[in-house]
């Protein structure tokens, strides 16, 4: 009897598992298909054209190598735009994670009306980028509200200013503080420039948009300190700013490292505010990876160039994956220290 | 001399609690000033745009705050000029499919991924959840291509129709992965307690775990509702005509054709976002408690 039914249950229990399995995939199958298609086989077929000449119309491309990736690697306006970028990461990732954690520890500190603050100021990240970018076009016009805003307020101390075309003025920012001194940066340096004015506004607009997403972050962990330890603080007689900079940031690091990973990740592929507002113009000084990708692929500006496309998308992959884990590792350590 | 000394000294306590009192208060003035300044701040673009669409064109080129007089018909012009109810009716369309498609194989792929054993489930789930990672537009002219070439092998088309517009989006691993978080918390034992019932996962994932799961199923469908709503890159890509362009897109062809128009403008941007909006103020609560849970958990 146990001879027989031992091998039984095996038997049975393997099926069962085999079933199971079964049932699994059938339950995965309508996600995976989609994701098999347009996710990672997509992905291999852009790896696969990177290597190739390929204008979207004469199939199948032509194999040319890596010489897409040489000449990513020295063309000039995918060299900008990185540059571009990078002024882009370096100032808007840190101001929106400070202004993030600031409004958090604002909202977090015993006001009333809390839940009403967090909504109104999550109501501009909702808003579809179409609309923000409408109405910071309008804000930003040499007769718009920013300029008569900015007029009204110097006058009132009897100062001039003279209207920006804050959209387009290609005016960099070393250049501007520079200038008073006497120093000229040629057209040729303008690496030296420093971010222009209008890539300055548009990234004023994507801190005013992303900071409210992430400030709910933040709050929710704020609120995960237990308060056993502030009141324990307290008895010790630590003051508020103590208490901020001794508990609540020691305990912030690994929603820290989510917010300024995912600020990077978004701030590197910068795309619908420059489409909208200023097509990588003035002076290519708004011009971003994603935008000129975007540009190349569909041959806006003469034949569509698949294969250099895929290159520079690749390139900029890499670019983020290692930032991704230089910051994981930096603020790891980070932790440690504590 | 104890005597006088004494009245002294808690006068001089009341003066000190007093000042201690002040300054408090004084701080908690400056928080609610910075709070309220960052909420008007924060909305202004909002108000100021409801206001430019309510404004006469004189008005909306210059610079004014409040209307003189309310202009409504702004927005019935922009309805008409625009367009707008047929992009309206493709980007509800196109939201809705969207929204059916990703929740079912999002809930049934979380529910595979939480409750059912099988080989190298981990592995399978960390690698789809690594495609995170890669940038969304980096995808978008191959993805193109693949619309394209399946509409031509395929039995219908997907260029400018609503497969191209819809079924790209319907896997979401950030769906999945905010369900399965939530799934995993319902205990095991429960469906060994419906298997002696007689129910299999199906039937538990419909009568148990959804009704369970409501929450993390709302932040899904709102979150999928504004994706695909405000969704504009690719839209563009693959609709020529406005057969089945989203409003989003809509929105982009008026502000050229409207050029100084801006009161118009403002007031087709209003219509646009109205449903956000609504969603969101419905929701917030939930919604941004669920968005700072879930991202905690990642």
């Amino acid at each position: 009897m146990a001879e027989v039914s031992k091998p039984r249950r095996t038997l049975f229990g393997s099926e069962r598992a085999r079933d199971e399995a079964l049932t699994a995939y059938l339950f995965l199958s309508p996600y995976l298909l989609v994701t098999l298609v347009f996710t990672i086989g997509v992905l291999l077929f852009a790896v696969y054209v990177s290597f190739t000449e390929f204008n979207l119309f004469t199939w199948p491309p032509t194999w040319v190598g890596l010489e897409n990736y040489k000449e990513a690697l020295t063309d000039r306006r995918f060299i900008r735009s990185l540059v571009n970028a990078v002024w882009y990461v370096i100032i808007v990732v840190p101001a929106q994670t400070t202004l993030a954690l600031f409004l958090a520890v604002l909202i977090n500190s015993k006001v009333r009306g809390s839940n009403f603050y967090r909504s109104i100021y999550y109501a501009p990240s909702v808003t579809s980028s179409v609309v923000i970018s409408l109405i910071f076009w309008w804000l930003y016009l040499k007769t718009g509200y920013l300029n008569f805003g900015i007029t009204e307020a110097l006058g009132a101390v009897g100062r001039e200013w003279a209207a920006i075309e804050w959209l387009n003025d290609p005016r960099g920012l070393f250049q501007l503080l520079l200038g008073p001194f006497g120093v000229e940066i040629s057209f040729d340096l303008w690496y030296l420039r420093g971010p222009s004015i209008t890539w300055m506004a548009i990234m004023f607009q994507n801190i005013f948009t992303t900071a409210p997403t992430f400030m709910i972050m933040f709050l929710a962990a704020l609120q995960d300190v237990p308060p056993t330890l502030y009141e324990a603080s307290a008895i010790d007689g630590a003051n508020r700013r103590h208490r901020f900079f001794r508990i609540t940031i020691p305990m912030l690091p690994p929603v820290i490292l989510f917010i300024v990973v995912l600020g990077t990740i978004g701030t590197w592929q910068v795309f619908d505010q420059i489409k909208i507002l200023t097509s990588g113009g003035p002076l290519n000084t708004t011009l971003t990876p994603v935008y000129l990708i975007y540009v190349e692929a569909l041959g806006t500006s003469g034949p569509p160039r698949m294969g250099f496309a895929g290159a520079m998308a690749f390139f900029l992959a890499v670019i983020i994956f290692v930032f991704t884990l230089i910051q994981r590792r930096y603020i790891e350590s980070g932790t440690e220290a504590y | 001399m104890a005597e006088r000394a004494l009245p002294l000294t808690s006068v001089q306590e009341k003066r000190l609690q007093s000042l201690g009192n002040l300054v408090a208060s004084l701080k908690k003035g400056v928080t609610y000033a910075i709070l309220v300044s960052g909420a008007l701040l924060a909305v202004s673009p909002l108000i100021w745009m409801i206001s430019t669409s309510l404004m006469s064109l004189g008005e909306a080129q210059g610079v004014r705050l409040v209307p003189s007089t309310i202009h409504f018909e702004n927005y019935t012009a922009a309805w008409q000029e625009a367009d707008l109810a047929g992009y309206f009716i493709n980007s509800v369309k196109i939201t809705l499919i969207t929204l059916v498609g990703q929740l079912l194989a999002s809930v049934l792929a979380a529910y595979g991924f939480a409750k059912i054993k099988f080989p190298r489930r981990d592995l399978i789930f960390g690698v789809m959840l690594s495609t995170i990672m890669i940038p969304a537009m980096v995808l978008i002219i191959p993805n193109f291509l693949t619309v394209t070439w399946l509409g031509r092998i395929g039995p219908i088309r997907w260029i400018n129709n609503w497969p191209a517009l819809t079924i790209p989006f319907m896997g979401s691993i950030f769906s999945i992965f905010l369900l399965r978080q939530f799934f995993a918390q319902i205990p095991d034992e429960l469906f060994d307690v419906a298997q002696i019932d007689g129910a299999g996962h199906l039937r538990f994932l419909r009568q148990v775990v959804i009704p369970l799961s409501k929450a993390p199923l709302m932040v899904i469908v709102v979150l999928s509702f504004m994706g695909s709503w405000n969704a504009l890159a690719w839209p563009m890509l693959v609709t020529n005509s406005p057969k089945w362009r989203p409003i989003a897109v809509g929105l982009m062809n008026f502000v050229d054709e409207a050029g100084q128009r801006t009161n118009h403008m403002m007031a087709g941007a209003v219509i646009t976002i109205i449903p956000i909006l609504i969603l969101y103020f419905i929701t917030q609560k939930q919604f941004t408690e669920s968005i700072a849970r879930s991202a905690l958990k990642g």
